[in-house]
C-alpha cells in the first residue's frame, strides 16, 4: 500500500455525517435568503433614492439663501457619503453576479477581476470621499462654533476627530485584506496553470 | 428544465455527505464551518437550480458549486480570522475511537497545508472522482490535471506520516 493509498484508506474511513438540515428546510431557508436579499436591495435603492430627493429638496428651498461655505461644506459631507453607500452597493451587486456553477478557473478569474475593481476603489473612490468629508467638515466648524457653546463644540471636535480615526483605521484594515486576498487569488490562479 | 423539490430532496440525500467531507477537508476538520458550508452549498444549489442543464451531470455541476463555494471560504478568511490550524494533536491515545480521531486531524492539518488550489483537487481526488470530472470542475486538461495529482499525492505523503 502507497503512502498516498493509507491516505485514501483514512479518508474513505470518516464515519458518514448526519444531515443536520432536511432537504426542505435548505429549501426554505435558500428561497427566504433570495428574498431577503432581494428586499435588502429594494430597501437600499429606496434609501438612497429618498436621501438623494431630500437634500435635492432642502438645497432647492434653502440652498440658495444660506451662506455659500455652510452649503458647500455640507455638500462635500452628504456626497461623499451617498458616493461612498453607492460605491459599496455597487460593489455587493457585481459580486452577487458571480457565477458560482462554472469551473474553478474561471470563478477564480471573476472573484480576482472583482478585487481587481475593489482595490482601484479603494485606491481611489475611498481617499475621494474621506477627504471630501473631511473637507466638509472643516469647512463647517467655524460655523458649529459660532453656533452652539464652547463645550458641546469641543465634544464635536473630539468626537469628530476619533470618528474620522476610527474610520481611517477600518479603512486601512479594508484595504491591507483586500491586498491580502488579491495576492493569494493571484497565487492560487498561477498554481492551478503552472505545469 | 429546472430541479424539482423532489429532485433536490434525492440530489441532497445522495450528494450531502460528500459535499461534507470535502468541506471538512478545506477547513483542517472544522465540523461546524463546514456544517455551514456543505449547507449553503446545497443552498446555492436550489437558488441557481434554473441555470442547471438537463443534459449536464449533477455530481459534476454540485461539486462545481462546492469547489467554487469553498474557494469564496478565503474572502472571509481574509478579512476575517483564519481557521485554527493547531489542533494535530502530538501523539495518539490509549483509546481506539480516540487514535483514528487523532488520525483524522492529522489528515486534516497534512491537508490544510496545501494552497487552496491543490487542495480542492486532492479532495476531489479523495471523494472519488474521475480525473476527466475533475478536470472539468477545476477548468484544466486532463493532462494537466494528471501532472498535478501526481504533485500534490507525493506532498501530501510527506506532509502526513501515518
Amino acid at each position: 500500500m502507497t503512502d498516498f493509498e493509507r491516505i485514501q484508506s483514512l479518508w474513505n474511513q470518516q464515519p458518514d455525517a448526519s444531515q443536520s438540515e432536511t432537504a426542505m428546510t435548505i429549501m426554505t431557508r435558500a428561497e427566504t435568503d433570495s428574498k431577503r436579499l432581494l428586499a435588502t436591495h429594494r430597501g437600499t435603492m429606496v434609501t438612497l433614492s429618498a436621501t438623494v430627493l431630500i437634500l435635492a429638496g432642502y438645497f432647492w428651498t434653502y440652498g440658495t439663501t444660506s451662506n455659500r461655505t455652510v452649503l458647500v461644506g455640507s455638500l462635500l459631507m452628504v456626497v461623499s457619503l451617498l458616493l461612498r453607500i453607492g460605491v459599496e452597493y455597487v460593489s455587493y451587486r457585481r459580486f452577487a453576479r458571480i457565477k458560482l456553477n462554472t469551473d474553478l478557473r474561471t470563478c477564480l478569474e471573476q472573484i480576482s477581476a472583482f478585487h481587481r475593481v475593489r482595490q482601484q476603489i479603494q485606491f481611489v473612490v475611498t481617499p475621494l470621499s474621506f477627504g471630501s468629508y473631511v473637507w466638509g467638515f472643516i469647512l463647517l466648524l467655524p460655523y458649529i462654533k459660532a453656533g452652539v457653546s464652547e463645550g458641546f463644540y469641543l465634544y464635536i471636535i473630539f468626537s469628530g476627530t476619533l470618528f474620522l480615526l476610527l474610520i481611517g483605521v477600518v479603512i486601512y484594515r479594508q484595504i491591507r485584506g483586500e491586498m491580502r486576498l488579491l495576492a493569494q487569488l493571484k497565487a492560487s490562479y498561477a498554481t492551478l496553470l503552472e505545469n | 428544465m429546472p430541479l424539482q423539490k423532489e429532485e433536490f430532496t434525492q440530489i441532497y440525500s445522495t450528494h450531502f455527505t460528500k459535499v461534507l467531507r470535502l468541506c471538512k477537508g478545506y477547513v483542517n476538520g472544522d465540523q461546524a464551518i463546514a456544517t455551514d458550508l456543505a449547507q449553503e452549498v446545497f443552498m446555492k444549489v436550489w437558488q441557481h437550480r434554473a441555470e442547471f442543464r438537463a443534459d449536464a451531470s449533477v455530481s459534476t455541476w454540485i461539486y462545481k458549486i462546492a469547489v467554487n463555494t469553498c474557494l469564496l471560504q478565503l474572502r472571509k478568511a481574509a478579512v476575517n480570522k483564519e481557521i485554527r490550524t493547531d489542533i494535530l494533536p502530538d501523539r495518539a491515545d490509549e483509546s481506539d475511537t480516540l487514535a483514528t480521531e487523532e488520525r483524522f486531524q492529522q489528515m486534516y492539518a497534512g491537508i490544510y497545508q496545501l494552497d487552496s488550489t491543490a487542495r480542492l483537487i486532492i479532495l476531489l481526488v479523495l471523494d472519488g472522482l474521475a480525473y476527466e470530472e475533475i478536470a472539468s470542475i477545476v477548468g484544466i486538461s486532463e493532462s494537466l490535471l494528471r501532472v498535478k495529482i501526481h504533485r500534490i499525492k507525493k506532498r501530501l505523503a510527506k506532509l502526513i506520516q501515518l
